[in-house]
């Protein structure tokens, strides 16, 4: 490439990120130490297993959305209905809501699909990213059945300035600019960021094995969002925070391949509004936090005369302390009210609403080589009791190197505005889908190397599903199923370092049996057949290899057949490489920049993630970072931080 | 005028919109049994509307047939017959599942009844015709259904699939009812046919098309059952739809017994050139396309008829013989 030719588009890439404002780490320049905002006892990990995502790994991710965080990492199956389109999770062989998402600890589902699309989580949105396996309702509430999936910010207290541009393109039309700001002083920190993305998503595909390449049509996508926290130390026990959230997806919804053409698109807008406080004590801690979600989705097919608007409102208040009742024991409590409501055409009376009560409560024990805790919880849903949810989970340590972790819990999810409220088939008297979940797992930590094991089981009965009801000529919400999972989980990770060179091996593999318990005519379920879209293996693996500035990276995935509405999909592999090189990486530099190149889909495998969507083959993405910061001086320094 | 006895029955053999109306030799035989053509049009329906709603009543009828109806007033639903005049044969979807392909009911009649068969529907007889035979029914396809078939949706496929090799079909079976029993025998339609090796000949029926049931005997009512090859998890993903009109009814009067089947035997059968058959009496011979055309008609004499049919296309037909005592009706197959 001749130097002007690179001048023209380095610099274009750059001046596609210069209109936006904010800033965020990349690998060598590391977000400052994490202040724990989560409810202390209830994040903390006790008995269930957790993979976390800092930001350092997730700054490895830049324009990616969390559906593609999680396919490229594992541990959740991701249903993608193709590049940027719409994505749901599956974690151990749940539902896609059965997967509860929080943001700094409140769920911001709405009550219409109780699910969220994770193609509109930006990964720039989140400091760290956790995926807690197992029921964790006694500790999150509804939907908390497969896992948790948490979107953390963080504040930089005592960390100084730091921004961030980054341009990016793409193949398919991709162009994204990010930009994001943080500033760390003694008693505030404040972050914002923001970004732009536009996509045509046209690749080429084969529909089908000795067919001509056609090319994907009315796939565009196009989007803009911020992101912004202020943090407030007023004194040495007690923090304010303040998060707020908006953003704007315009997506246009391709032909499937049994379909000629399609005029559909859809438009999200968000605006999520937070506020913490917390107050510490010698031997308490008192937190309250409260929300306000509002979502608008305008779905339209002009062809079909379609035009289907939907919002919902949520708005949520907690408080909880906790207490340490002596060195080795900690109790906690907390009330919860929220308030929910939606518009829809799809509902004919007045809009629903919802009114939320629910009381929590969990009393950790430590001893010498472990920890136990029990946690309950309880929901009041419109003055009506809700199933009980309680758990008791427990680590052991075995050694210096083992431990051991099992869990037993009760979870429970409640039915959706959809499900209760839609005309017609909406069923108000839905109960809620609730059972027990077990797991036991080993965690080997040696050296450099880590392994765990984990089995689980899990019976959900009341499981709701639509279905012809006898005597009725349409489909309608019933407890009409019962479904049982059970797998195994095997992880193993490597951490060494030569000299100046750091790598990392990550590898993985879920078995998961997740079978309808109950034979149904329609939808037409056989006892003891497989969910669809419930891959029964999955197993990833991934090298990265750091050093001189350089940065490697390779991922491969396996994703095992998966039954699907019509015919099975089969079995795909995807490959994932990354190439990074940071100039101006010496310690203290108070500049940096950051190159790099991504394939995606390496091997150019043909699959669908969704039955008859097509998903595109081998495609690239290239960027540039731009990284400042200046730390704080000796007297800018923390005054709380000797405390 | 529709809704009148009359002794004519209305054959759609046009594939370009021209609508024959072919005098059958039931007009010849007037002391014999009569016929009612039932057609909807005695509702009064608006021009370009339509009626999911037979209230208390719970069918619409018209002439010597009814059309159940459910209609759910908390959920705005319906089930079972709607009665349209809605002309938009043009836009796709489910916001349209009032139209007809057509563009109006048959024989450029303004009303027709929409069929959901979410379950099985069915076609009451009632009146003089209640126990009688019917002759035959006009039917077409839903505009729903026809471009959710034509085109594929997010739900349905594009019939022919992704290679346009799929052998799809939308098939229209129709039994009786007789004394509480439902018949074993039955005749199906195809409302859609992609099971041809030679992918020029799959079709759509995208016009209304007279469906012989006079082999059906005898009736209380009649079921339809639709059925497709694209289905999943959740059944069928075509859309259950279907239109339907003018319902030719037998009504016996005084004067004499209605026509009785007769079995025609035809050979060879596939034809190559020439197809023979018997015919015990003088009348007059059809010979009818799989999409509803008439392609041959003569009048034959009593005795063995031999029937040039080299110049035929390659294909399933059905020959219909008529005379004053007898329809009768053979599926030829032309090699």
């Amino acid at each position: 490439m001749k130097t002007s030719t690179f001048r023209f588009v380095f610099g274009w890439l750059l001046s596609y990120a210069l209109p936006l404002l904010g800033q965020a780490p990349d690998t060598l320049l590391p977000l400052p130490t994490a202040v724990v905002e989560a409810p202390r006892l209830r994040a903390q990990v006790v008995g269930e297993r957790v993979e976390r995502w800092d930001s350092l790994r997730l700054a490895a991710y830049a324009g990616a959305n969390l559906g593609e965080v999680l396919v490229r990492e594992g541990g959740a199956y991701i249903k993608s209905y193709g590049l940027g389109s719409l994505a749901t999770t599956s974690v151990r062989g749940g539902s896609a809501g059965h997967t509860l998402v929080l943001w700094n600890g409140l769920p911001i589902a709405g009550p219409s699909l109780g699910l969220l699309d994770v193609a509109l989580l930006p990964a720039v949105f989140v400091d760290e990213l956790s995926l807690h396996y197992g029921g964790q309702s006694s500790l999150w509430g509804s939907g908390a059945i497969g896992g948790v999936l948490s979107l953390d910010n963080r504040p930089a207290f005592g960390q100084g300035w730091s921004a961030r541009l980054t341009a990016l393109g793409g193949s398919f039309g991709e162009r994204e600019g990010q930009a994001q700001l943080t500033y760390g002083g003694r008693g505030w920190a404040v972050s914002g960021r923001a970004f732009r993305r536009t996509a045509d998503n046209d690749f080429p595909y084969v529909p089908a094995p000795g067919l001509a390449e056609r090319r994907l049509d009315h796939a565009g996508a196009a989007g803009e969002g911020w992101q912004s926290s202020v943090y407030w130390r007023p004194g040495p026990r007690q923090s304010v925070a303040l998060h707020g959230w908006g953003q704007r997806a315009r997506r246009d919804i391709p032909a499937t391949l049994t379909q000629t053409r399609s005029e559909a698109s859809q438009a999200d807008s968000v605006l999520r509004l937070a506020a913490h406080w917390q107050h510490r004590g010698r031997r308490w801690l008192s937190q309250a936090r409260g929300g306000y979600f509002h979502e608008r989705i305008y779905y339209q097919d002009p062809a079909l005369r379609t035009f289907a608007p939907s919002q919902f409102t949520t708005a949520l208040v907690e408080a909880e302390s906790e207490a340490q009742l002596s060195a080795r024991s900690r109790v906690q409590g907390g009330v919860l009210y929220g308030y929910a409501t939606a518009r829809t055409t799809g509902y004919a009376d007045a809009p629903p609403t919802q009114q939320q009560w629910a009381l929590f409560g969990a009393w950790r024990w430590q001893w010498r080589s472990g920890q136990a805790r029990l946690s309950a919880r309880q929901e009041w849903i419109n003055g009506r009791p809700q199933p009980p949810a309680p758990a008791l989970s427990a680590s052991v340590n075995m050694g210096k190197r083992l431990e051991l972790r099992a869990l037993i819990a009760r979870n429970f999810r409640l039915p959706t505005f959809n499900d209760r409220y839609w005309t017609p088939g909406g069923n108000p008297n839905l109960r809620p889908e609730q059972g027990w979940s077990q797991e036991a797992g080993l965690h080997l930590r040696a050296g450099g190397l880590t392994a765990s094991a984990t089995a689980y089981h899990r019976y959900i009965h009341n499981w709701i599903l639509w279905y012809p009801a006898p005597g009725q000529s349409y489909w309608s919400a019933g407890n009409v199923a019962a479904v049982r999972s059970r797998g195994a989980e095997l992880r193993l990770s490597w951490r060494c370092q030569w000299g100046h060179w750091t790598a990392a091996v990550d590898a993985g593999y879920d078995l998961t049996y997740s079978t309808n318990e109950i034979a149904l005519e329609l939808p037409r379920i056989r006892a003891g057949e497989q969910l669809i879209y419930v891959p029964r293996h999955q197993a990833f693996a991934g090298l990265r290899l750091m050093g001189r500035g350089f940065s490697f990276s390779y991922q491969h995935r396996y994703t095992g057949k998966v039954g699907a509405l019509a015919a099975p999909l089969p079995a795909y592999q995807l490959g994932f490489g990354r190439v990074g090189y940071l100039l101006g990486s010496k310690p203290g530099a108070a500049m940096s920049c950051n190159l790099f190149v991504q394939v995606n889909n390496l091997w150019n495998a043909r699959y669908e993630a969704v039955e008859r969507r097509p998903m595109p083959g081998r495609y690239f993405q290239a960027g540039v970072q731009w990284g400042f910061k200046r730390p704080l001086r000796s007297d800018e320094l923390n005054p709380f931080s000797s405390q | 005028m529709k809704n009148m006895i009359t002794s004519t029955i209305f054959f759609r053999l046009s594939r370009n919109g021209v609508v024959f109306a072919v005098m059958l030799a039931l007009a010849l035989a007037p002391l014999h049994a009569q016929t009612v053509v039932s057609g909807l049009e005695d509702l009064g329906l608006a021009p370009n509307t339509f009626q999911n709603n037979a209230g208390a009543a719970g069918a619409f009828s018209s002439g010597n047939i009814a059309l159940p109806n459910s209609y759910d007033s908390q959920f705005d639903f319906w089930s079972g017959w709607a009665i349209s005049s809605v002309t938009d044969n043009e836009t796709p979807g489910f916001t349209n599942q009032y139209g007809v392909v057509d563009g109006g009911g048959a024989e450029g009649s303004a009303t027709f009844a929409v069929g959901y068969a979410f379950d099985v529907l069915v076609l009451r007889l009632t009146g003089a015709s209640a126990g009688r035979r019917v002759l035959g029914v006009s039917v077409s396809n839903s505009t729903y259904a026809y471009y959710s078939m034509k085109d594929g949706d997010a739900f349905a496929k594009k019939f022919g699939g992704i290679s346009g090799n799929d052998p799809d079909f939308f098939r229209l079976t129709v039994r009786k009812y007789l004394g509480g029993e439902l018949s074993a025998d039955s005749i199906d339609f195809y409302l859609a046919d992609y099971r041809f090796a030679d992918n020029s000949q799959d079709y759509l029926v995208d016009e209304w098309t007279f469906l012989d049931l006079s082999a059906l005997g005898e009736a209380d009512s009649l079921s339809f059952i639709l059925n497709s090859s694209d289905v999943g998890v959740f059944g069928m993903n075509t859309p259950a739809y279907f239109c339907l009109d003018n319902v030719v009814t037998e009504v016996v009067t005084s004067a004499g017994e209605a026509p009785v089947q007769a079995p025609l035997a035809v050979f060879p059968n596939p034809v190559g050139e020439t197809l023979y058959f018997t015919a015990l009496q003088a009348g007059e011979v059809r010979l009818i396309d799989g999409l509803g055309q008439l392609v041959a008609s003569r009048r034959v004499d009593a005795g063995t008829v031999a029937l040039p049919v080299q110049g035929l296309a390659a294909g399933r037909y059905t020959l219909l013989l008529t005379s004053q005592r007898n329809i009768s009706r053979a599926a030829v197959i032309k090699q």
